[in-house]
């Protein structure tokens, strides 16, 4: 798994830089009067530096060549990808399609990406479900959720 | 005795019919997000907080204080019927609760569990009742260099106590002190690196950035690795050990009690180390360490009782000091900020009712569940059965429900979604999610004492007064530890324990 250490490092040495970079944009100040931008730089550099180690780290175990770990089971970062955008368009959309649908579609997509194999089955759990949500938070919790173009 | 008074109040406080309910409610919920793998105290409480917006606080507080500890109780059943952590504090009970299940053992090995919990959980809150005044009262003494240099011990110890590598968890640790300074700036009001974002101007939450690091990360990695899970349901048996269990037990619930109690009041420790340690300590410490395991129920025993004495003194830094030791209990002390409750040293003054009654709930909290827990594994056992991919479609509704509702912001879901990813790539890259949390959360605090301690005019306040400096030194002291050979190899180890 050495390449965890090398992605890893590179990773965080970029984000280190950029955080750096942004930092000075804010004010020093000095030892003893501390600015906005004090903080940040210290933590900028330290993660720099750190990276840096990581990184070397990796580098060592990379020439004595151990074993190299796949990253992912065939078909699993799919499946995740999958997931992710689901979150992100349902998210984006919430308060345009409102609670119900978001639920229902939530549910039926996300049980058909983990591979339940009986559409009986998807139907019957996100309509229980979507009623179930409702139930509890519009009606029970009067929570402030969203109602979509449905108004329910 | 004014403990006795003190007591009685709580007492008063905590066995009003309401407070009696949401006690339950807590304990019960908390079991149940124990029992489910995916799900824990964390994510709960975050999405329980704004139903207790229109709450009394101390009725919140009590409910969310069960979530915590019911949680405990409850992970260890899917770790022995399942042999599926169902809450990270509960991982290593899968090794011998899981070998007990399938040698037609499981009634004893979730019997042990419910009653080391039971013990382990009630000693706890003794101690925290003994020792969080006094501790609050020499807090009272802090200025902002001791706060600054506890929270930089805080850190040190979860970057300490995270399996695998110390760099890397350092690394996160900064990541999320830096992550922390966006929004505004605490002193000058300036923003930070919100590139314009209103969502980002009061900082990123630590509520969506919790369930996506956990939540949403977690189930992720399950998702990719399509776990399938097996009950192992068949024969549960009678759920009182025998007495030779409780002869092999004796001992091992006694140490399991003082290492959870003592490491459970360290900043960063959290519940899952304490039973790590606990159970490395009961092989070293057995005649036969060859059969742990294979089904020994000093195995079970053991780290079942530390994870529930963690509990309670967890909560004695938040009480006392206003700091939070672990991640539930930064969610906990959100929740006491909605309320208008500042947790720190004048909380127990100020509000003595709170603080008593929440004592109290948690004697009356920890007898229901042992009343309660073992008649209800038969239902537990029917919500196992729920196969995984139908699970965690559930488990990631109610994250997405739970962020959103607490602000009514879209942009948080956004925020969740992406460190979740972050979350799951960390996981992969062998990167610990603790420290980054932690630091994220103690940032804001951190930098206002940091500051705060520069303005007295010399930089070298943090070594010259003796609280300050002591913390300072048994920080630097752990972390080069790592560099002698010997626990080197012990921190391996602990690692393939892990694995």
């Amino acid at each position: 798994m050495r390449y965890s250490e090398i992605i890893g490092g590179i990773f965080w040495l970029l984000f280190g830089i950029l955080f750096t970079i942004l930092a000075t944009g804010y004010q020093f100040g000095s030892v003893t009067q501390p600015g906005p931008g004090f903080l940040p730089l210290g933590v900028g550099l330290l993660i720099i530096a750190f990276s840096l180690i990581i990184l070397g780290q990796g580098l060592k175990f990379f020439k004595n060549r151990e074993a190299v770990v796949p990253f992912s089971k065939p078909g699993g970062l799919k499946k995740v990808a999958y997931t992710v955008l689901l979150l992100l368009v349902l998210g984006f959309l919430f308060e345009e399609v409102g609670l119900l649908v978001t639920v229902f579609l939530l549910l039926a997509i996300s049980m058909l990406v983990a591979e339940v194999k009986s559409w009986k089955r998807i139907i019957f759990v996100a309509l229980v479900t979507t009623l179930g949500v409702y139930i509890l938070f519009v009606l029970l919790l009067s929570q402030q959720l969203p109602r979509g173009f449905l108004s329910i | 005795m004014d403990i006795i008074n003190h007591l009685v109040l709580g007492f008063s406080v905590a066995l009003t019919p309401t407070n009696l309910f949401f006690c339950f409610l807590g304990v019960l919920i908390g079991t149940l997000i124990g029992v489910l793998p995916g799900i824990g105290p964390v994510a709960t409480i975050s999405i329980l907080l704004p139903v207790t917006f229109g709450m009394e606080p101390v009725a919140s507080i009590i409910m969310l204080a069960g979530v915590y500890y019911g949680a405990m109780y409850g992970g260890s059943t899917t770790s022995i019927l399942v042999n599926l952590p169902g809450e990270a504090a509960s991982i290593i009970t899968c090794l011998d609760g899981y070998q007990m299940a399938r040698k037609g053992r499981a009634g004893p090995a979730l019997g042990i569990s419910a009653m080391g919990s039971f013990i382990g959980g009630t000693v706890s809150i003794i101690g925290l009742m003994v020792l969080a005044p006094p501790l609050a009262m020499l807090a009272l003494k802090f200025g902002p260099p001791e706060y600054f240099s506890l929270m930089v011990f805080g850190l040190t110890m979860v970057t300490y106590l995270c399996v695998g590598s110390l760099i890397k968890g350092l690394t996160m640790a900064l990541a999320g002190i830096a992550v922390s300074t966006i929004g505004q700036d605490p002193i000058s009001g300036i923003t930070r690196f919100t590139f314009g974002s209103l969502t980002l101007m009061d900082g990123v939450g630590i509520v969506p950035v919790a369930m996506g690091v956990f939540g949403i990360g977690e189930i992720l990695a399950n998702i990719e690795a399509n776990i399938k899970q097996e009950v192992y349901s068949a024969k549960i048996g009678s759920l009182f050990p025998t007495a030779k269990d409780w002869i092999a037990c004796k001992w091992p619930v006694i140490r399991g009690t003082v290492i959870g109690f003592f490491m459970g009041i360290l900043p960063g420790a959290g519940t899952v180390m304490p039973t790590f340690i606990a159970y490395s300590v009961e092989r070293r410490l057995s005649r036969n360490p060859e059969k742990f395991g294979t089904g020994v129920i000093e195995g079970v025993a053991s780290p079942e009782t530390a994870n529930n004495a963690a509990t309670g003194s967890s909560m004695i830094t938040l009480l006392s000091l206003g700091i939070p030791a672990n991640l539930t209990m930064a969610v906990l002390l959100g929740a006491f900020i909605s309320h208008g409750i500042q947790p720190g040293p004048l909380l127990i003054t100020r509000y003595p009712a709170l603080f008593w009654g929440t004592i109290a709930s948690m004697y009356i909290g920890n007898a229901m569940l042992l009343v309660l827990n073992l008649p209800l594994i038969g239902i537990w056992v029917k919500i196992l059965k729920i196969p995984y991919n139908v699970l965690f479609p559930l488990i990631l509704l109610f994250c997405f429900l739970g962020v959103y509702s607490l602000n009514q912001n879209i942009y948080e879901i956004v925020i969740m979604v992406g460190f979740g990813v972050f979350g799951y790539l960390m996981r992969k890259f062998g990167f610990e999610g603790a420290p980054f949390l932690l630091a994220l959360l103690l940032g804001p605090m951190m930098e206002i004492a940091f500051r705060q301690s520069l303005l007295y005019g010399d930089p070298f306040i943090f070594f010259k007064r003796s609280i300050s400096v002591t913390l300072l030194i048994v920080s630097l002291f752990l972390l080069i530890t790592p560099l002698f050979p010997k626990i080197a190899q012990r921190r391996e180890i602990l690692q393939e324990l892990e694995d």
